[in-house]
């Protein structure tokens, strides 16, 4: 396996052709240096048409080992979609994803073997109790999946990524996976004994954790996961997902609670109208400023023309711009130029996520195919 | 992995199971009990007052309906039994993909590393396990009756001439009621074809059920496509018989094949009948035995599965509504 450390582009956006231009945030690079060769999520070019519907299109991005990734957008904007079809559930119409180097669609049962899944509103068995629950999703899981069950583009394109993803995965007996959920669901305050059909949204939402963290796979789906929880077990789920985190899992976290993406996220993906519209490095973001004043001057900056993604004109020369340049660069070169009534705030995701909305907005209706 | 799925299948309806068992069961043998109480004089009678129509829509001959076993065996063509066959095949056969979908308890069990292929097949084999039973439970039924229930049988006095040999009922003479066990009068063992046909006719009816749950993702809609069409395809049979112009409608439903009195009848009466694909009735007439009756709803039913199977492998699911 390569273990030389690898520079890996992530386009922040497409545009229609489907190649991948510069970030929204033109200047906060999105370039991160990976630690393994190769990610264990890869999507390209990932589209999926219902008739005449284009759900999702041209997608692209990587999911590197051991980082959370947050998935965000307006209902509608394909998340669940893209989650589906990273899951098998949905054939895609053009492009292909793989996860831990098999095909998503057509190698979906191995695949299924990386990974574990909680849907948005998850539906368990209703005629069984919460520990047959359990016991059902801990006994279902082989305890130990073979290296060859992957075929030939696996065992091609990432046989050492294959046998890693593989390594992690599945290694505990059903017992021990079955003595993880009722540890879990024990620290959720869930009665086990009780039937499911009695439990209520939010219990079984509980029981649907335990069942889902229970397996000791490499990659976590989760499908806005803290819908119909008290704000108690939500915390609970956030340090379950932070001890994920530091136990090298990868999670892939769809929410429209963008404080509970800024904890535990470090990149988020930007979605509207079926695009990928947007890529943001949480440690960036941290990093960055939002500027706002009015411009006096009656050129505009060229500084604006420069930065045009993150550059943002309102009302009577009124500017905003979300910039991850250090302030003591970019300051000067404001002040020279004019500006006054300047406000300078750390940069939120909340801002980075309308910014992406309102720079992509025509392109994706462009791209929507509707 | 097949074990937990089969095991939860078997946690969420082994009540349906239970029921369903117990029912044809208790039928055949209240079905027996009822056959005891009439005796065949009586029976006979009530036969003769039959409109000439619906006669000629009885493909048993008479002599045979007449008997104990006769009458038993129709049993197997009653409503009830096709009611209690019908809910156990469209319960089952709907949930395999349709009522998984609409009740959301796909997602998570399909983002186990299960095969679509096992995560169907399960289902649908211990389905076609309930169909076994239930076809059993219809031959344990009928041989707890007969082992169990004793017969009123009423003879009419007759004298006899003892040199020729001949007997003549001896007429305003009141009947003697006698009491017989059924065991003496049928032998459980001629009701094997009624049985084995039945679980034919319930594969087919599997296949039915599954295919359209396999197109869809509501259960209520899949179930309501099932009755609907098995509706038409019954009454589509009964037109048939009605008349003999109409008689080519029959080829256009599969309820035709399921005709398990006939079945009894030809194994009982007909030795060649019971293992061999066709034999000669009257006049040389070749007909063909309760097998290729039997394979016919085989082929269809399983060759419904395996298409489900094919639909379900390949298409999308989509996200509970």
């Amino acid at each position: 396996m390569n273990t030389e450390p690898t520079v890996v582009t992530m386009p922040s956006q497409s545009d229609d052709s489907g190649t991948a231009t510069g970030s929204f945030l033109a200047d906060s690079a999105t370039s991160i240096v990976s630690p393994l060769s190769e990610p264990l999520v890869d999507v390209q070019g990932l589209g999926k048409r219902y008739g005449d519907f284009q759900a999702l299109a041209d997608c692209r991005l990587q999911v590197q080992r051991g980082e959370v990734f947050g998935l965000l957008g307006p209902n509608g904007a394909g998340k669940t979609t893209l989650m589906r079809c990273l899951l098998g559930f949905l054939q895609p119409t053009s492009g292909r994803a793989t996860i831990g180097g098999y095909d998503c669609w057509s190698q979906r049962t191995q695949a299924h073997g990386l990974l574990s899944y909680m849907p948005a509103q998850p539906q368990l068995p209703r005629l069984l109790r919460a520990r047959d629950v359990l016991r059902f999703f801990a006994d279902i899981r082989p305890s130990r999946i073979s290296v060859d069950a992957g075929s030939g583009s696996a065992g091609q394109s990432s046989a050492g990524q294959s046998s890693t993803g593989q390594s992690s995965a599945g290694q505990s007996s059903a017992g021990q996976r079955y003595e993880r959920a009722c540890q879990l669901a024990d620290r959720l305050q869930l009665d086990l004994s009780r039937w499911v059909a009695l439990m209520s949204t939010g219990m079984r939402q509980k029981l649907a954790i335990a069942a889902t963290l229970c397996a000791d796979v490499p990659l976590v789906f989760l499908d806005e996961p803290t819908a119909n929880l008290d704000p108690d077990v939500r915390s609970q789920l956030l340090q379950e997902l932070a001890g994920l985190r530091a136990a090298g899992a990868t999670v892939v976290f769809s929410s429209h609670v963008l404080s509970e993406i800024e904890q535990v996220c470090d990149r988020v993906a930007v979605l509207a109208k079926g695009r990928l519209v947007g890529l943001t490095d949480m440690r960036q973001l941290q990093r960055g400023s939002v500027i706002s004043g009015v411009w006096t001057a009656e050129q505009p900056p060229a500084i604006a023309a420069e930065n045009a993604s993150g550059w943002q004109w309102l009302e009577a020369g009124r500017f905003k711009w979300l910039t991850p340049q250090p302030l003591e660069e970019v300051l000067p070169e404001l002040l020279r130029g004019g500006v006054c009534d300047l406000r300078v705030q750390t940069m939120g995701l909340l801002d980075v996520y309308h910014q992406h909305l309102a720079y992509h907005g025509p392109a994706s209706d462009e791209g929507s195919g509707a | 992995m097949i074990g937990p799925l089969l095991r939860r299948v078997w946690l969420e309806t082994r009540w349906l199971l239970a029921g369903c068992c117990l029912l044809m069961c208790f039928f055949f043998w209240l079905r027996v009990w009822l056959v005891s109480r009439l005796d065949s004089g009586r029976f006979q009678q009530i036969l003769e007052l039959l409109p000439s129509n619906i006669r000629s829509m009885v493909k048993v001959d008479f002599s045979f309906v007449v008997t104990h076993t006769g009458r038993l065996s129709i049993g197997f063509e009653e409503p009830m039994v096709l009611l209690v066959l019908s809910i156990w095949c469209i319960s089952r056969g709907s949930d395999v993909v349709s009522g998984e979908l609409s009740r959301g308890t796909m997602e998570m069990m399909l983002a186990q590393p299960v095969s679509r292929r096992r995560a169907f097949l399960v289902p649908v084999l211990y389905a076609l396990a309930g169909v076994t039973l239930l076809a059993l439970a219809s031959q344990i039924g009928t041989w707890l009756g007969i082992a169990t229930i004793i017969a009123n049988e009423a003879y009419y006095p007759s004298f006899r001439i003892p040199l020729l040999g001949l007997s003549f009922p001896i007429p305003f003479a009141k009947p003697v009621e006698t009491q017989i066990p059924m065991w003496q009068l049928v032998d459980w063992r001629a009701f094997w074809p009624g049985s084995v046909n039945l679980f034919c006719l319930g594969v087919t009816l599997l296949g039915v059920a599954t295919i359209f749950s396999a197109y869809d993702r509501f259960r209520w809609r899949a179930i309501g496509g099932v009755t609907i069409t098995l509706i038409l395809l019954s009454v589509l049979k009964v037109v048939a018989m009605s008349h003999p112009a109409l008689g080519f409608l029959g080829w256009l439903t599969f309820f035709s094949a399921f005709e398990p009195a006939l079945f009894i009848s030809q194994t009982s009466s007909l030795p060649g009948a019971t293992w061999g694909w066709y034999f000669y009735g009257p006049g040389e007439v070749l007909v063909w035995t309760h097998w290729v009756y039997n394979a016919i709803l085989l082929a269809i039913g399983l060759g419904l599965l395996w298409q489900a199977l094919r639909v379900f492998e390949r298409r999308d699911l989509p996200a509970p509504l």
